[in-house]
């Protein structure tokens, strides 16, 4: 089996459609089965503060993990 | 409603994509849900710079995936983590009661390398696109392409599934199109 170091610029190729749909199929499960889960009221909550206090009102609150939200500017480059 | 209010209702709507790429990128729940939240309130401060009318979940992707590199990767090892436990807590929130059928999935995805996991969850369960997948991970859309089909025939060859036999029926739903086609066909 070859090691993935190389990227080599020939994809193996695909496998039978079939089988494709039945990987598919199975991974969507997997999605499915983390959004079967309720997500947690804090993200409702965090949302809500960041419309009525913002970015800065958020980062007072204790606990918060975020240190620099400015550096989400990196995340266009 | 107000761009402030649609914007905050668009980043609602993907938290539940956010969690699962947080839990692909953590293997923490716990972890993965900070991840999240620290990714909402980046994308909140940083909102001017979305471009309207591309993908949001790409866009917020990027941001959780660089995020995780620049800050969650360190603590991560400080944890050391086993490939074993990795393997048990992949993509499962504990208080679920482990599907039976995505079990084999769970051990083989813990069996590929991280770019090749990386690339077929995004691709095959996150519902993006290889050009989106491509930009997230700041790499060629040829290497996410050739990333998702060795990744896809490895987990074929762990799950021990080589032929279209082996597939059970259950997959091949008559009210599909496409699938009651190919079972026709068969």
């Amino acid at each position: 089996m070859m090691e993935d170091k190389q990227e080599p610029a020939n994809p193996t190729p695909p496998l039978d459609v079939k089988l494709q749909l039945h990987l598919g199929d199975k991974l969507k499960l997997l999605f499915a089965e983390t959004a079967q889960t309720p997500i947690p009221d804090r993200f409702a909550q965090l949302l809500d503060q960041l419309e009525s206090a913002g970015v800065a009102g958020v980062q007072a609150q204790p606990g918060s993990p975020c240190k620099d939200a400015d550096d989400a500017s990196e995340a266009r480059k | 409603m107000t761009p402030t209010a649609e914007f905050k209702t668009a980043l609602l709507a993907e938290v539940a994509h956010l969690r699962f790429f947080a839990l692909s990128l953590t293997n923490m729940p716990d972890r993965a849900d900070d991840l999240v939240q620290e990714t909402l309130i980046k994308a909140w401060a940083g909102a001017e710079r979305f471009q309207s009318g591309t993908s949001i979940r790409a866009w917020l992707f990027t941001i959780m995936r660089n995020t995780f590199y620049s800050d969650y990767r360190k603590a991560r090892r400080e944890v050391q983590d086993t490939d074993g436990e990795l393997a048990a807590k992949l993509t499962s929130h504990p208080e679920q009661s482990g599907r039976l059928e995505l079990e084999d999935l769970k051990v083989a995805l813990a069996q590929l390398s991280e770019d090749q996991r990386e690339a077929i969850l995004l691709v095959g369960a996150s519902g993006v696109s290889y050009e989106e997948a491509a930009a997230i991970c700041n790499c060629a859309i040829g290497t996410i392409k050739s990333r998702v089909n060795r990744a896809r025939q490895k987990l074929m060859e762990l799950m021990g599934i080589d032929a279209p036999e082996e597939i059970g029926g259950e997959f091949l739903s008559a009210s599909d199109p496409v699938r009651s086609f190919m079972s026709q066909s068969t």
